[in-house]
């Protein structure tokens, strides 16, 4: 359903402008001849040049527009304000229609912004006339392009990790709920784990104090320890029980399943930590990054007109 | 035997102390987990067999931990210890203490989990590892406000700062040179490669497009476009030079292009109907006919052009006779060497440039081998009649007849001359009236029409002049026959002469042999690639900047 709304917004709408823009321009510039090779300075570059920042502008609205859902309650008021004899029925009616069409602009600002977004690859690269340097417009380009790679992933992960996070919790409601049936498996193994040998113990111990869920940011984005003590010691117990006696076995199985099972549940955990991070990391280079390509597409004007 | 009692303490749900005693006896007392042990202490910081009580040989009670298990007593990590009432002893996470011996008990130990295991999800999550990426430390708003910060500071402020600021230190001038790089497009072309770091040279004012003035600082005799100035300033109004240089675009790419020629040209006759010049867009479509510049005068400015469709027009008046038909005779021409074969190069010799010829004269090129000799006629003596005037070459003559006549009249010889000459005049008088008429004679076969200067020159009858009747027609040889273009002969040098000028069987000096467009565009094209063609642009052949113009600062003034 996600995928429907936000990409199939109002049936392609933004795809569509997105698209005859992308088109239009690359015509444009197969076209056109400029006396001294195409730049960012002949009338198509200059031309191409505004219309970006003009879908910068745009797309930074989106930012400030997230960024404030006090508008909805101000603009609701004010519709409200502006109908105080209607009849009630009447009333909620136009609220609702007014919600479901602002609830859809919401959307469909994220539909704009994400195709924009791409078609802003198109109209810069062809503002620039593919000429780079080591100077601030290429750098304006470069941070733009982070930006907007970052955005598509984005959009890729905002589709298709909560599937994933919903799969791999597998029933199990939330995070917490998911530690804490962890914490409850460790403290079975560590009852469990008294009757046997200090070598089967200290195993048990060490998964225990040791088994590391999150991190820091690799660590999180990888879902990885090294060494895991759990997935070790459910490796370990699987050797040390070989030399168990007869009567212990039963006990021990017992103590090979919990652990087992915390291995699965470690794991998940760690995945879906992994998963939030990849949903959320990059927005820790896109919206940094944005912020740092306007700056440097003001100083990129700045340095054109100033030595114009 | 160890009589122990073992007083389990521990706490009720209001937090108060509860003491549960048992007895422990035996030869020692064992503690751990395993199932044997007398003080089962069930934890898993507690070894499987953790520590023994037992007796010293000086009877006294002793605890001593077993291999590879840890016991504090009395704070401290120790082996063994002797049981002395008060004594601490930590098991683990139990804490055992010594209490005074009963009659009963010959120890009675307090056994109390003193370091239970969290128990409580808030206990979990504050030992957790950060889950978050903002957990992790990663913040946003420092990343954006470092980033952005650095690139307003770095790219924005300092290369506004005037460089001049006599306030800056001079590391902060030169690396603020550094960083205003960074504001520019792209590479300098070559010949400003000079004052690339001065941005101000050219950039006169923040925010203002570079003004002409600002070229013309050092560029100042860069002609105008067009001759007429008030066309030229019609064509061009406010147009800069900076609409046609492009700057920073590399170190080639300053010039103009053809696209921007092509842009006035390509309709030219819209933009102004009383031009003479044709539409033109590319070399090898629509460029017109090549049009001859042909000198009407000596001046400069005495020209007149005509285009090569028109060829009964293309008739060049030299006032010269010549046939490069006799001269380039395979079998030679008959000189005082013997019959000698002459190429082209013996009389058309590059210039210096390497562009067109030196002009042919008389001096260098007709008699540099003893070939036309100018003698008198009748060859009465050795003497050459100057390459003169009619005036000089007169003079000679009168000279030369005079000493004659007056040497021969002194020695009493009898004087040549014609019948009726200086009669009834003395001998000196007529002496004199002798030597005018043979000169006068002699001339009379010089200037005759087909021999004598007539053989090269066009002479024609001066009635007026009773002294000297007849006139030879200035030379005027045209040495720029496509003046509005630059042509190289040094650079066409591996074809031959006759390749672009037949004049092989040209027998008069009026025939015009300048090659058509079309022998051209056989090596060049426009500036669509042809396979084995040359690219030619507008400026291989055409400067902008008409050299017959004034500069354009004068004109824009």
């Amino acid at each position: 359903m996600q995928r429907n709304t936000l990409l199939e917004y109002r049936n392609y709408r933004y795809f569509k402008i997105a698209s005859l823009l992308t088109i239009s321009a690359v015509l444009a510039y197969l076209f056109d001849q400029p006396a001294m090779g195409a730049y960012g300075g002949s009338w198509l570059g200059y031309l191409f040049g505004i219309l970006s920042a003009l879908i910068v502008v745009v797309l930074t609205l989106y930012g400030v527009r997230k960024r404030l859902p006090s508008i909805r309650t101000e603009r609701r008021n004010s519709l409200n304000a502006s109908s105080p004899q209607q009849d009630v029925p009447d009333r909620r009616k136009r609220q609702a229609s007014w919600l479901r069409h602002h609830g859809a602009t919401l959307q469909g600002w994220l539909s704009a912004h994400t195709y924009m977004g791409i078609a802003l690859i198109v109209l810069a690269t062809l503002h620039t006339g593919f000429q780079f340097g080591w100077n601030v417009h290429t750098l304006a380009y470069a941070l733009m392009m982070v930006v907007i790679i970052s955005g598509c992933y984005g959009i890729y992960a905002y589709l298709r990790m909560p599937r994933l996070m919903t799969a791999n919790m597998g029933g199990i409601n939330t995070f917490n709920a998911l530690l804490l049936e962890i914490d409850d498996l460790d403290k079975q193994a560590s009852v469990k784990s008294l009757q046997f040998s200090d070598d089967i113990c200290a195993v048990v111990r060490k998964a225990r104090q040791e088994t590391l869920i999150g991190g820091n940011f690799f660590r999180q984005l990888t879902a990885c320890q090294r060494n895991c003590p759990t997935a070790k010691a459910v490796q370990q117990l699987r050797l040390l029980g070989k030399s168990l006696k007869y009567d212990q076995l039963k006990s021990f199985d017992d103590l090979f399943l919990i652990m087992a099972h915390k291995e699965t549940l470690v794991r998940r955990a760690r995945l879906d930590v992994m998963y939030r991070a990849r949903l959320e990391f990059w927005l820790y280079l896109h919206a940094p990054l944005s912020i740092a390509f306007l700056t440097a597409l003001i100083a990129h004007i700045v340095a054109i007109f100033f030595y114009w | 035997m160890i009589r122990c009692l073992l007083a389990q303490i521990s706490r009720n749900q209001n937090g108060q102390l509860v003491r549960k005693e048992l007895e422990a006896t035996g030869e020692a007392v064992q503690i751990g987990r395993a199932a044997g042990c007398k003080i089962l202490l069930l934890d898993h910081r507690v070894n499987f067999h953790h520590a023994t009580i037992h007796y010293s040989d000086g009877g006294k009670l002793f605890i001593e931990a077993e291999e590879g298990a840890d016991i504090t007593i009395n704070g401290s990590p120790e082996l063994s210890a002797e049981l002395s009432p008060g004594t601490h002893v930590l098991v683990g996470p139990y804490e055992l203490i010594a209490e005074t011996p009963t009659d009963d008990y010959d120890l009675v130990l307090s056994v109390e989990m003193v370091h239970p295991l969290p128990d409580d999800h808030e206990h979990i999550s504050a030992n957790q590892a950060p889950v978050t990426l903002a957990g992790a430390g990663l913040s946003k708003r420092k990343l954006t406000l470092w980033l952005a910060g650095a690139i307003a500071l770095i790219f924005l402020i300092l290369p506004m700062i005037p460089a001049s600021s006599p306030t800056l230190p001079k590391w902060v001038t030169s690396l603020q040179a550094s960083i205003k790089k960074s504001w520019q497009l792209g590479e300098m072309s070559r010949g400003h490669h000079l004052i690339s770091a001065k941005c101000d040279a050219c950039h006169l004012k923040p925010f203002e497009a570079v003004p002409d003035k600002a070229c013309e600082n050092c560029h100042k005799t860069v002609a105008r476009h067009i001759e007429d100035k008030t066309l030229h300033a019609n064509a061009f109004k406010d147009m800069r030079c900076g609409e046609c240089h492009h700057e920073h675009r590399g170190e080639t790419r300053e010039v103009t292009q053809d696209a921007q020629c092509v842009a006035c040209h390509a309709k030219i006759k819209k933009k102004n109907d009383k031009t003479k010049l044709a539409n033109i867009r590319d070399f090898s479509k629509d460029h017109p006919a090549f049009s001859l510049t042909f000198k009407t005068g000596h001046k400069d400015s005495d020209v007149v052009r005509i285009s090569q469709i028109d060829k009964a027009k293309l008739i060049e008046k030299s006032g010269l006779k010549f046939s490069h038909k006799v001269h380039l005779d395979k079998e030679g021409v008959s000189s005082p060497e013997g019959d000698t074969v002459l190429e082209c190069r013996d009389c058309h010799q590059l210039d210096a440039a390497g562009t067109r010829f030196s002009p042919i004269s008389m001096e260098n090129n007709c008699q540099q081998s003893g070939c036309h000799a100018l003698n008198f006629k009748p060859p009465v003596s050795k003497r050459q009649i100057p390459h003169s005037s009619e005036q000089k070459l007169m003079v000679t003559l009168r000279e030369y007849y005079a000493t004659t006549a007056i040497s021969k009249a002194t020695a009493g010889e009898k004087l040549q001359c014609g019948a009726g000459v200086g009669v009834g005049k003395n001998q000196l008088e007529r002496a004199l009236d002798c030597a005018n008429h043979n000169a006068y004679v002699n001339a009379e076969i010089l200037f005759k029409p087909n021999s004598g200067c007539g053989e090269c020159h066009e002479i024609t009858p001066d009635a007026d002049d009773k002294d000297i009747p007849w006139k030879v027609t200035p030379v005027s040889i045209t040495s720029h026959w496509l003046r509005n273009s630059h042509f190289t002969h040094a650079k066409h040098s591996t074809a031959k002469c006759s390749e672009c000028h037949d004049k092989t069987l040209s027998e008069k000096s009026s025939d015009v042999a300048i090659p058509a467009i079309e022998k051209c565009r056989e090596c060049h094209v426009g500036n669509k690639r042809v396979k084995n063609r040359l690219n030619s642009g507008c400026d291989n052949c055409h400067s902008f900047h008409n050299k017959n113009a004034p500069p354009s600062s004068v004109a824009a003034h």
